[in-house]
């Protein structure tokens, strides 16, 4: 079976860190990219001639990285023909609902970020592992 | 009695009298009318100009020649409008004093700014009624700048405070907002750390990375409080909704549930209204004041608390019985001030529990207060309003 491929778009390092075990401590087999800013991402993955990037299986993206807003990321993505299929998740610390509401809104998951690490490493772990689930059915 | 006598040529003399004291009296009371008047006039500190019809000056107070600083051969006799600098040659009071002539209806507080002849920049309110049918008008002068330069300075210093109590709201937010990413990196690293290294570590290390991660969580719950008491103090009331107070019980029930099923406390309510008003401070509410009743029992006893609502005319009065540790009634009033925590760090708490229930029951202004005695628990009531009223 092919290895399923992430594409992260987060700028803090601790963070990244922190996904990559999330996924493999709960035995998710992956390949993952990781861009520091949204605008890095959507410039390189969506302004890309098509074909020339692969379609990842999952995008995971922080609200706040430099340059471009998390929810403004989302936007484009849903826009551009190749990537508007591929389920997305904002990753966030906020627990504020209006950051939820827009998120679901946008057609996008929406992971708060637990400060207790087995939270943390369970709560992403589970949601990338449903998202994943979700595009095998599916194909 | 004025005696008169007349003679008439033939001898005969008519003597006859005349009553004068009807005349006499009539005479006094007309003088003692007019000094009463004119005492009054004068004593006044408010200047005052008595106008005749054609609208020229016949008297004015020393209030008046006071506060103008004229002379009276600067003033009487002359024609309003002519006084001064032509103060008060204003359209708009041209047309005021034509309605009192034709109309006898008087006019109030007619504001007038006017750089004075003799006493600068000033703000003036005119009061004028008609005295007589004669015509004559009196004209009330109140200089009002110093009221308007308090008033002003009033605004503009209550407009410094929002401004500054804006951005003091704004900058808590944010730094509680901002604040919450490094900590979870200490926590979530100092977690990483004792997990994956415990073996390495002797009891002390992993003793001091126990109390890291103590001292971080703690840190956060102040931070969650401090964004939960911001929301429900600062941001505006949303669309209000039908809220049944037994559902948000529940829900508050179900967040603590690590804490009920720790302590073992049975949590019963009587039937509780339906409210119109917003779902998420209610629960937070409820959860607050369950997490105390949970928090403050008494080491003896299992944790028995009791909620129950009662209508109140426009409003429902609840009641949270904890039967908890209870505290001296002198404290009973600090309790909901924020950061006030009568039991140091025996209890774990940011301070902010109570504070952030009278921020709520507040937002719908209602009241809530406590009656407590050591030992004998703590009731703590407070009112929502009911659907058609107020709390």
């Amino acid at each position: 079976m092919r290895v399923p491929h992430i594409v992260l778009i987060e700028d803090n390092p601790g963070d990244v860190m922190l996904v990559r075990l999330a996924l493999e401590e709960n035995g998710i087999p992956h390949t993952l990219t990781q861009y520091s800013s949204g605008a890095d991402a959507v410039h390189t993955l969506c302004d890309a001639p098509a074909d020339s990037t692969p379609v990842p299986d999952v995008i995971l993206l922080d609200l706040n990285t430099p340059h471009m807003d998390g929810f403004d990321a989302v936007r484009k993505f849903n826009l551009s023909p190749q990537f508007s299929q591929v389920p997305l998740a904002i990753l966030t610390s906020s627990r504020a609902r209006s950051d939820k509401h827009r998120a679901e809104l946008l057609g996008a998951r929406f992971i708060e970020k637990p400060t207790q690490l087995d939270d943390f490493l369970s709560s992403v772990g589970n949601a990338v592992k449903e998202m994943l689930e979700r595009v095998t059915a599916t194909l | 009695m004025i005696f008169a006598g007349a003679s008439l040529g033939d001898g005969t003399v008519i003597e006859y009298c005349i009553d004068a004291t009807a005349r006499k009296q009539a005479e006094a009371a007309v003088e003692s009318a007019r000094r009463y008047a004119e005492n009054i006039f004068e004593t006044l500190h408010e200047p005052l100009l008595v106008l005749t019809s054609s609208l020229h000056v016949h008297a004015a107070n020393r209030a008046f020649y006071e506060q103008f600083n004229v002379l009276p051969e600067e003033s009487i006799g002359r024609v309003i409008y002519d006084l001064g600098n032509k103060q008060w040659e204003i359209p708009a009071l041209r047309k005021l004093f034509e309605e009192i002539l034709t109309h006898n209806s008087p006019f109030e507080d007619f504001e007038v700014e006017h750089v004075f002849e003799s006493i600068g920049r000033r703000v003036m309110l005119l009061n004028a009624r008609r005295l007589e049918d004669d015509g004559s008008i009196l004209l009330g002068i109140r200089d009002i700048t110093g009221r308007k330069r308090v008033e002003q300075e009033l605004r503009t210093a209550e407009q410094n405070l929002r401004h500054s109590n804006d951005d003091l709201t704004h900058f808590s937010y944010a730094l509680s907002h901002d604040m919450q990413e490094p900590l979870r990196m200490v926590v979530s690293f100092t977690q990483l750390l004792a997990r994956d290294y415990h073996d390495k570590l002797d009891a002390k290390a992993n003793e001091y990375m126990r109390q890291a991660v103590d001292g971080a969580m703690r840190m956060e719950s102040l931070l969650t409080d401090l964004r939960e008491y911001w929301s429900v103090s600062e941001q505006k009331v949303e669309a209000l909704v039908p809220v049944d107070c037994n559902q948000v019980l529940e829900r508050a029930r179900t967040f603590l549930g690590s804490a009920i099923a720790e302590s073992k406390a049975t949590i019963t309510h009587d039937p509780l209204p339906t409210v119109f008003l917003e779902e998420y401070p209610l629960t937070l509410l409820f959860q607050n004041l369950l997490s105390n009743a949970i928090k403050y029992r008494r080491p003896e006893a299992l944790p028995r608390i009791h909620i129950s609502a009662h209508r109140n005319g426009s409003a429902w009065r609840f009641s949270v019985d904890d039967q908890g540790i209870g505290m001296d009634a002198r404290y009973l009033e600090q309790i909901f001030a924020p950061f006030k925590r009568l039991h140091g760090s025996k209890y774990a708490g940011t301070g902010l529990g109570l504070a952030m229930c009278k921020k709520i029951v507040e937002r719908y202004h209602g009241r809530i207060w406590a009656e407590s005695a050591p030992g004998k628990g703590t009731l703590i009531q407070f009112t929502l309003p009911a659907p058609g009223g107020k709390a």
